[in-house]
């Protein structure tokens, strides 16, 4: 028997009735942003005049300072009402950016953990209003006062459209790449907002993110190949729709400007797609995932920021993406941008045979530090899913559960991780680009089998470790080795077999070891002693790394074991909380505790 | 109050408004809540005492869906509290300990906010948010800003809020504290008249007496632990067996009263403090009724009689013994 819980409430002394009607959701209150609470809110406390004025009046004369000056000075120098106003544009698309995706992403960041500070989103969780209305709420909430800025840069804008004669359609086309980058960002806000714990470093972290999406990866990660992290900013829509419009130009394909290039199709596998198609399917992807967090740390904060088939899903997305905007280049078909400043294909032979590889070991490890830091569940999380696996009568957490240690699942990381290695090496292979080596080097197998190791071993050192041994771990291990043969490599000016037995034993230099050609190579005579070196550093860095793994294995095994007799021994057997079982109890409780087992009001309650 | 130890065999027993069912809470190997049982029903105020650290904390905001426990089920009005989450939401009114109020909305926004987040709309939202800052007496306060208010202005506009949606279960993390007497009569008379109405409440505090005004029922809570639970006055007078400090004014003579006290059995420790006899009695209300008729007989002017009740580190010392008791209160 249940009582209505949504029915007619009991009218509460003194207080006037709830009307039941009008606590209906409509489909309206959910699509309306005025009829979203939480962006009243922000409406209410962002936007009220003593506060807001200060930077209304920021923008109005930055935004006024910027058009005027340059008109006046391009319309000096002869230039024609639209051109010179034209020209524009640029500068206000950069100063809207720097009001909405800096100043707000960092709004939405700090705003949303101060909140969290303050435990007022606890008030918000324990309303009716579903997860994803509150996140709408404030996502466009919190920084509603930056958009209230932007609205008065639109004036200016509309000046630059209609004296420039631009089309409605680039228009159109730029703002639309614009805001869903924004809604990117802001998520992104969002998510850091609901993982970080000072509103300070979600701020910070927020606009550095920002800045280094939009500044660092296209000046240096996309020249190494990743190209596409360039579509998480908002310059390939702007090379594509602005700068035609701006100079004149056709879009005919990147140039060595990383940022203001005039941007052509983007190649994925042997399609090709439009910046703007491709900006939007990246960037909605981020979206989703970043909602997806913010989502699930809205339903219960001690959740996993992802779930584990989420983050595997990712991994594998991120891989085909990935090895999508090379396959022009690794079939041998043409040059889609410049790889490591290089244009010409046949120049490229061991940058795409060796380099490539390299980098996609690297980025593809570090995602999966990144998720699998993210799904290993903590030693507190683990001892819980036993405690809850016993109590409803299972051996161990589900294996997809948040509280497993899924190694089943790690796994299918190191799976998918190293198929994509293998896919990227046979189309390396079939093109032909290993012919100067005289067939296949050892790399074919070393490094899907080095990639093997690091991530499995990843795997295994966060949940032996735990996330902050491991970080020490990581320091002690992965970086040590690499300082101390730098040092012995200054001392003896070379790189000798010593320097590499030293140097291998961080799985950093032993994946770029294990992705270097070796004795078989024919490379210059000055480098023979080089490459002897590093095959004993291979061998040195399989040795080491497997080592590592079992050390961990059977320190894993021991702390779970004792977790698992911890358990077992403080709880009552599953479905038989008689008094025996509280008789079990009250002799050690959770924390090691003794207490009285004559005493049987202090284990079980007395009901008096 | 329904009779809670009075089930009629005529009518089917009434569903319990929270049903706990072995619910634990381990932080990694601590373990905050260690496989409580309890039942609160309809109209029931039900005060979870015990010192800090007891676990109350983590209790409530499981039950207000905010922490995830280690395992347990508990049922609101019948409902899966982690089935149905969205659903229970809208039944439980959560009142944290130090309430927090957003400081940057005035008070009236502050309610409006939440009275529209629990679907209230229009006239019916603004009559609401004006009757709850009635029934917390800040009307006057409305438009002032949330940083500017003090802690206990604070208290009772959370408070307001917490009534919004007129919730059938009332979740209160030391709803008191920081409110002057005033304030704390009203709030008894709040819940009181909530009670009346069908709601269930749970009141938690370290601070019995606190709890002995405005609960009908009570549990103890120590490391994690529900030692004793049930109506009010049976724990009170559990306790009050073991040891009651009792106050007796007299207008003449304290002197010898004391003198006379000393020597009657059950009492201990007499002290005098100008008029106001202190002592210890060891002994329960019967026993305490002839205490006092025997006081009076002697001839004594006897002007005030009152047995002050227990502290919580007396209500612990009877539930799990004197060591234990006076380690927890040091650490209070």
């Amino acid at each position: 028997m249940s009582i209505a819980l949504e029915s007619e409430v009991s009218p509460v002394s003194g207080l006037p009735a709830r009307d039941a009607a009008s606590a209906r959701v409509g489909v309206m209150d959910a699509l309306l942003p005025w009829r979203n609470p939480v962006f009243m809110r922000y409406l209410r406390s962002r936007l009220r005049l003593r506060k807001a004025i200060f930077w209304y009046l920021v923008t109005l004369i930055v935004a006024t300072f910027i058009v005027s000056l340059m008109y006046t000075i391009a319309t000096n120098a002869s230039t024609p009402p639209d051109e010179a106003a034209r020209g524009i544009w640029i500068p206000l698309l950069v100063l809207q950016g720097v009001i909405l995706m800096v100043k707000g992403t960092g709004s939405v960041s700090a705003g949303l953990i101060q909140d969290r500070i303050d435990q007022t989103l606890d008030y918000q969780r324990l309303t009716p209003v579903s997860p994803l209305r509150n996140l709408a709420g404030y996502l466009f909430g919190l920084p509603v006062l930056e958009y209230a800025m932007f609205a008065l840069t639109l004036p200016h804008l509309a000046f630059v459209a209609v004296v420039g004669r631009i089309p409605p359609d680039a228009l159109l086309s730029v703002y639309c790449s614009f805001f869903v980058c924004v809604v990117m960002y802001h998520m992104t806000g969002i998510a850091a907002g609901m993982v970080i714990r000072r509103w300070i470093f979600g701020y910070m972290l927020s606009i550095l993110l920002v800045l280094f999406v939009n500044v660092i990866l296209p000046a240096f990660v996309s020249q190494l190949g990743l190209r596409f992290f360039q579509y998480l900013s908002v310059w390939p829509v702007i090379g594509q729709k602005v700068l035609p419009v701006v100079t004149g130009a056709a879009p005919v394909g990147p140039t060595g400007n990383p940022f203001l290039s005039v941007f052509g199709d983007v190649p994925f596998y042997r399609w090709s797609l439009s910046p703007f198609v491709f900006t939007l399917l990246l960037q909605g992807t981020l979206i989703l995932t970043f909602g997806t967090i913010a989502v699930r740390r809205w339903k219960s904060s001690t959740r996993h920021s992802l779930s584990k088939p989420y983050a595997l899903a990712f991994l594998l997305g991120f891989i085909v993406v990935l090895i999508g905007n090379v396959w022009p280049i690794v079939t041998r078909s043409y040059m889609p941008f410049p790889l490591f400043g290089q244009w010409n294909l046949e120049e490229l032979g061991e940058v795409v045979a060796i380099g490539l590889p390299l980098v996609y070991a690297y980025v593809v490890w570090f995602l999966c530090i990144v998720l699998l830091a993210i799904v290993v569940p903590t030693h507190d999380h683990f001892v819980r899913g036993i405690r809850r696996a016993i109590k409803h009568g299972r051996p161990a957490a589900r294996l997809w559960d948040d509280d497993s240690p899924s190694f089943r699942v790690y796994g299918l990381f190191t799976v998918v991780a190293v198929a994509g290695l293998c896919m990227l090496l046979r189309e390396i292979w079939a093109s032909g680009f290993f012919a100067p080596f005289g067939g296949p080097p050892a790399t074919v197998w070393r490094l899907p089998l080095a990639l093997a190791l690091v991530v499995t071993y990843t795997a295994l050192l966060f949940q032996a470790l735990g996330l902050r041994r491991a970080a020490l771990a990581v320091l002690l291990v992965w970086f040590l080795p690499i300082l101390a043969s730098i040092v012995l490599s200054a001392r003896t000016e070379g790189f000798d077999v010593p320097h590499a037995v030293v140097h291998s034993l961080s799985p950093i230099a032993f994946l770029l070891m294990a992705g270097l050609p070796a004795d078989e190579a024919r490379p210059p005579e000055a480098l023979a002693g080089e490459l002897s070196a590093v095959s004993v550093g291979v061998a040195t860095g399989f040795a080491a790394v497997a080592v590592q793994i079992i050390v961990l294995w059977l320190v894993w095994s021991r702390r779970s074991r004792a977790s698992y007799a911890l358990c077992r021994s403080t709880l009552p057997a599953a479905g038989m909380p008689g008094p025996h079982a509280a008789a079990r109890e009250a002799s050690v409780d959770g924390n090691g505790d003794e207490w009285p087992l004559d005493a049987a009001s202090s284990t079980e309650s007395q009901t008096l | 109050m329904p009779p809670l130890d009075d089930p009629s065999p005529a009518r089917p027993p009434p569903t319990p408004m929270l049903d706990v069912r072995k619910l634990r809470v381990d932080y990694g190997s601590f373990t905050a809540v260690h496989d409580i049982d309890l039942t609160v029903m309809p109209g029931e105020i039900f005060g979870l005492a015990g010192p800090n650290g007891a676990g109350k904390t983590s209790t409530i905001r499981v039950l207000a869906t905010l922490l995830e426990p280690t395992y347990g089920e508990v049922s609101v009005a019948g409902r899966d509290l982690f089935e149905e989450p969205d659903l229970v939401h809208d039944v439980i009114g959560y009142m944290p300990d130090l309430a927090p109020v957003i400081p940057d909305l005035k008070v009236w926004e502050f309610l409006d906010l939440y009275a529209a987040s629990h679907g209230l709309k229009g006239r019916a939202r603004r009559a609401r948010v004006d009757a709850c800052l009635e029934r917390v007496e800040l009307t006057d306060a409305r438009n002032v800003y949330g940083r500017a208010l003090s802690r206990g202005m604070m208290q009772r506009v959370v408070l307001a809020k917490t009534l919004l949606h007129e919730p059938k279960l009332l979740l209160l993390d030391e709803p008191a504290s920081g409110m002057d007497p005033i304030a704390r009569r009203n709030l008894r008379h709040i819940l009181e008249a909530l009670a009346a109405d069908g709601a269930a409440i749970i009141v938690s505090s370290h601070i019995l007496s606190e709890l002995s005004d405005m609960c009908t029922s009570v549990g103890i809570m120590h490391r994690g632990r529900l030692l004793a639970h049930g109506p009010m006055e049976r724990v009170m007078s559990a306790i009050d067996a073991e040891a009651a400090q009792i106050r007796i004014e007299t207008v003449l003579d304290g002197d010898r009263a004391a003198e006379w006290l000393q020597a009657r059995p059950g009492v201990e420790r007499v002290r005098l403090d100008g008029g106001t006899i202190l002592l210890e009695f060891r002994g329960d209300r019967a026993a305490r009724a002839a205490l006092l008729r025997a006081l009076v007989a002697e001839g004594f002017d006897v002007v005030g009689f009152t047995a002050e009740r227990s502290s919580i580190e007396a209500l612990l010392m009877s539930l799990i013994g004197d060591g234990e008791a006076h380690v927890d209160s040091a650490r209070e």
